[in-house]
């Protein structure tokens, strides 16, 4: 059995493990980053890049069977999955092989195994073939990340029942779909085989969509997703599935079924019901490190554990369940583990964006948090159907959300509903973390025509002065 | 539960201390008394005692880094303890920055004072004081505004709250000067160096460092060393003290002959009774005597409080070069001390700060100051005066040079004597006069006798 001395070892080569591992490997420290499976963690083989491709894929495909509306006819529209299946493929593992280019361009090494460990200072790797190697390291960093959350009264068996790691590889084009759970994941994958042709129903136990999300931006998601054709049933139960020989029928009770079980038959159902921490066979027992209630591990604004010298980082550290999230962090934990000064990670917010069609995007405050947190609001709104791009793009639905400070102005919260919010919502990341006002937002140029310049709109709106809408009469008292 | 220990106030109106050492490192255990960290202030360099035993879970500022007294220092608590929820906990005791009346011990600990006579007194050592600026007149004027301890989040931008992170400044005590309340960088620099969100007209008042913020370059066979502990002090409280007083200069010499002989005769007295007797004690009491007949350049000037202070106290502050830098101990009542007295006193205070002993009794309260330079050499020197005095007086070395006396030209042991006076003061007639006098009183040394 090798045995290794390194300065450190990552174990997890999600988006937080190969972040950390990088940095270290730029800071000069010689790193191994360890992963059972691939580089890239779920975000690039399972998660976030393959399911972006499918969204784009059935975009292609909705666009063309709408051709029509705005005068390109396309006679018919086939979806080749083959087709689909390599492009994804392709996708990842061009994706995937960047990452490991720059393992090997930034001196970090990369061992493919089960990691395990031995104390607090070592890290078994057992490999497939049963054979193994052992680092010794002063720092080690836990970016071991999560997995969907099966739920025990419906167990997955990739065929009739799927999770988002079955359903991302599209092995079917089911005609009917069940997706158990409105969240960021549920939604995702009820928008992709939507777009397929899929005939999608969501059931979501909570009241609305995507729960926390600012209600406005959830109820109008709700709206589009209706009329899009997907059957969305909030306040609702799936109290019981049953497996026929191809289909399974799903008894359904709540609001979404005038409060009366229905039974309804399926071709596949999807459970999306959340995602939860992996620490399944880290020997974490060895270190003294213990998971809180939640199943997550305690750390400091540098990703310090408890133990010295263990780092944790990404899905294990709680909060958002988000790559971004843990990218920042393991930047952040390899710059502490190599002394630079000050770093930490402190985020005014966390952006997040939901994938459906079109997307959401949100960063900050929803409504409802900055009114329980005591604040005095200043929002400001702007609907699509009223700017000239998104008419131009033949994409009318959705909204922007500003709300702010009536005090201070400051910006405290931005929601988007909007084709590439995803990308639109960069601009209040930066806002927030600077601490702009709703006023440095309208004062500030956006180019025409663009979607972008909707954001200044809802700013100026919040102010009564924006140009694309009516602006409510000013009160005398609020006359400025 | 986890503690946040502030820093403390380590001597009576003393703002802010240095980080010179952390004697234990993170995650170290340490008993209760036991020295965890070495901090230095304008008046004392102290090792400071644990509170209790327990485990040092987060240091908060780097070695040379300076806290305002009542910033968070250090989280004491058991192993696996979160140092972040004790300071997101945390209130402090004296709200931040000290005021002039905030004696009261921060907690959890209680603040070794240098004289604490309870238990483990902290051992006192290197005191340094060059020029101290700062300790008056901030203080005294409009410009050391109340801290603000901010609930909430503190607006700035993602840099500067690194900036404000390796810095060891906690937002939440920063006022933000920008747009909303928002914090910049400068902010935090003005924080630091004691004048936080001083307005406009204290921007002007502080050390004129935007010349040296610029990056200055580094060749590749350049050292680069911290700046740190004496050398940091000296470097802000020169260009401070150039930038308060009216600097201006005036250059005589001086006969002395006589006082050369009168020295060498008693030298061996001197010697029997222990003390070496040097020429500076001499002028010592010569300026005594001078600054007798010229109350006005023994004094302060208070700009804010629109006052003058005429001191009654002859307090010679002398000069000393040290290793680490310049110190300027002062003999206090010279007034009342003979020749000898001062001389042996002067001894005494340059051996103390060269071994790094100074009390801070030994650094207070001077109200002239003396920089000698004989020893090593030079025409005459141009010296920056010790706030908040308003004048310091240049020794230089005695030389035999070709003099005209009574038509003929002799050779005389002669002394170029400088006088930097700040002239919001001092005019310069009264320097002038001032000098004359001294000049008088050392070339006829015998005056000492009826004016010293």
């Amino acid at each position: 059995m090798a045995e290794q001395q390194v300065d450190a070892v990552v174990i997890g080569a999600g988006p937080g493990g190969y972040h950390a591992a990088i940095r270290l490997g730029q800071l000069g420290k010689k790193v191994v980053c360890v992963d059972r499976d691939a580089v890239g963690g779920v975000c690039l083989n399972w998660g976030c890049i393959p399911t972006k491709a499918l969204l784009h894929v059935s975009e292609v495909a909705r666009h063309a069977r709408q051709g029509a509306e705005i005068g390109v006819e396309i006679p018919q529209v086939n979806i080749n999955l083959t087709g689909v299946q390599k492009f994804t493929l392709d996708v990842v593992s061009a994706n995937v092989k960047g990452v490991e280019t720059l393992f090997k361009g930034n001196g970090v090494q990369w061992a493919i195994g089960e990691g395990s460990f031995v104390d607090k200072n070592t890290v078994k790797v057992t490999k497939k073939d049963g054979s193994s190697e052992t680092y010794k390291a002063k720092d080690v960093v836990i970016a071991t990340g999560g997995a969907p959350v099966d739920v025990k009264a419906w167990p997955r068996d990739g065929k009739l029942i799927l999770n988002s790691d079955d359903a991302v590889r599209l092995p079917n084009i089911p005609k009917r779909l069940l997706v158990i759970g409105g969240g960021v994941i549920g939604l995702e994958f009820a928008t992709v085989y939507n777009r397929m042709g899929t005939e999608v129903t969501v059931v979501e136990m909570m009241p609305n969509l995507i729960t926390g999300t600012d209600l406005e931006i959830s109820k109008t998601m709700a709206r589009i997703l209706k009329k899009q054709k997907i059957d969305v049933l909030t306040n609702t139960k799936v109290e019981k599935l049953e497996k026929g020989a191809s289909t399974v029928k799903a008894t359904i009770n709540g609001e979404g079924t005038a409060n009366k079980p229905e039974t309804r038959e399926y071709d596949q159902v999807l459970v999306a019901v959340g995602r939860r921490p992996v620490t399944d066979n880290l020997g974490l027992e060895k270190t003294g490190l213990a998971l809180d209630e939640k199943g997550f591990l305690k750390v400091d604004a540098q990703r310090r554990t408890s133990v010295p010298g263990i780092w944790a980082i990404g899905d294990i550290t709680g909060g958002p369940l988000l790559a971004h999230k843990a990218m920042k962090e393991g930047v952040v934990a390899a710059e502490a583990i190599a002394g630079l000064p000050g770093v930490a990670y402190d985020p005014v917010a966390v952006p997040n964006c939901v994938y459906t069609d079109p997307e959401i995007a949100t960063v900050g405050l929803s409504e409802e948090e900055a009114k329980a947190q005591g604040y005095e609001l200043r929002i400001g709104k702007f609907p699509l159907a009223a700017s000239g791009r998104a008419r131009s793009m033949h994409e009318s639905d959705g909204m922007i959300k500003l709300i702010g400070d009536k005090k201070t102005d400051v910006l405290l919260g931005m929601h988007i509903i909007a084709p590439q919010a995803e990308s639109l919502i960069g601009e209040g990341v930066i806002a927030l973390e600077m601490g702009a006002t709703l006023e440095d937002i309208g004062l500030s140029i956006h180019p025409h025509p663009t979607l972008t310049e909707s954001i200044m709109d809802a700013a100026e709106a919040a102010h009564g002065k924006a140009i694309h809408i009516m602006n409510p009469k000013p009160t005398a008292a609020a006359a400025r | 539960m986890a503690e946040v220990y502030e820093m403390p106030e380590l001597a009576e109106s003393v703002v802010e201390g240095e980080v010179l050492r952390w004697i234990k490192k993170e995650g170290e255990r340490v008993e209760r008394d036991e020295p965890f960290v070495e901090i230095m202030t304008e008046k004392v360099t102290v090792e400071v005692p644990a509170p209790h035993a327990g485990t040092l879970i987060r240091t908060l500022a780097k070695e040379g880094q300076v806290l305002p007294v009542g910033a968070p220092l250090a989280v004491f608590g058991e192993p696996g303890e979160n140092a972040d929820a004790a300071l997101a906990a945390f209130k402090p005791a004296h709200g931040g920055n000290a005021t002039p009346a905030a004696t009261a011990a921060p907690a959890p600990a209680p603040a070794p004072v240098p004289t604490g006579a309870s238990v483990a007194p902290p051992p006192v050592q290197a005191v340094a004081v060059p020029p101290n600026v700062p300790a008056t007149l901030p203080a005294d004027g409009a410009v050391a505004p109340q801290p603000v301890h901010r609930e909430g989040r503190a607006l700035a931008a993602p840099a500067v709250r690194l900036y404000a992170r390796q810095k060891g400044v906690d937002l939440a005590f920063v006022e933000g000067s920008g747009p909303a309340g928002r914090i910049r960088r400068a902010d935090i620099d003005r924080f630091l160096s004691g004048r936080a969100s001083a307005p406009a007209p204290a921007a002007a008042q502080a050390a004129p460092t935007p010349a040296a913020a610029a990056t200055i370059w580094r060749g590749p066979n350049d050292r680069v060393e911290p700046l740190k502990g004496l050398r940091r002090i000296i470097a802000q409280r020169m260009p401070q003290s150039k930038h308060v007083s009216a600097h201006t200069l005036n250059v005589d010499e001086a006969d002395l002959t006589a006082l050369v002989e009168l020295r060498k005769r008693f030298k061996p007295i001197a010697e029997a009774q222990g003390v070496k007797l040097t020429y500076l004690a001499f002028i010592a009491k010569a300026t005594v005597a001078a600054l007798k007949l010229h109350p006005f350049v023994n004094a302060s000037l208070d700009e804010a409080a629109h006052e003058i202070v005429v001191r009654g106290d002859y307090n010679i502050g002398v000069a000393v070069d040290t290793e680490q830098g310049l110190m300027v101990p002062v003999v206090h009542g010279a007034e009342r001390r003979s020749v000898l007295a001062i001389a042996s006193e002067i001894a005494r205070l340059a051996e103390a700060a060269r071994a790094g002993k100074l009390t801070p009794a030994d650094m207070e309260h001077g109200t002239f100051t003396i920089s000698n330079s004989g020893s090593i050499g030079g025409l005459f020197t141009a010296p920056v005066i010790n706030q908040p005095e308003v004048a310091i007086l240049g020794v230089h070395p005695i030389k035999a040079r070709a003099v005209v006396r009574d038509g003929a030209v002799v050779a005389r042991e002669m002394m170029y004597l400088s006088l930097s006076y700040d002239h919001r003061l001092v005019d310069g007639a009264l320097a002038v006069r001032f000098l004359s006098d001294l000049i008088r009183l050392l070339e006829n040394p015998e005056m000492l006798l009826i004016e010293g």
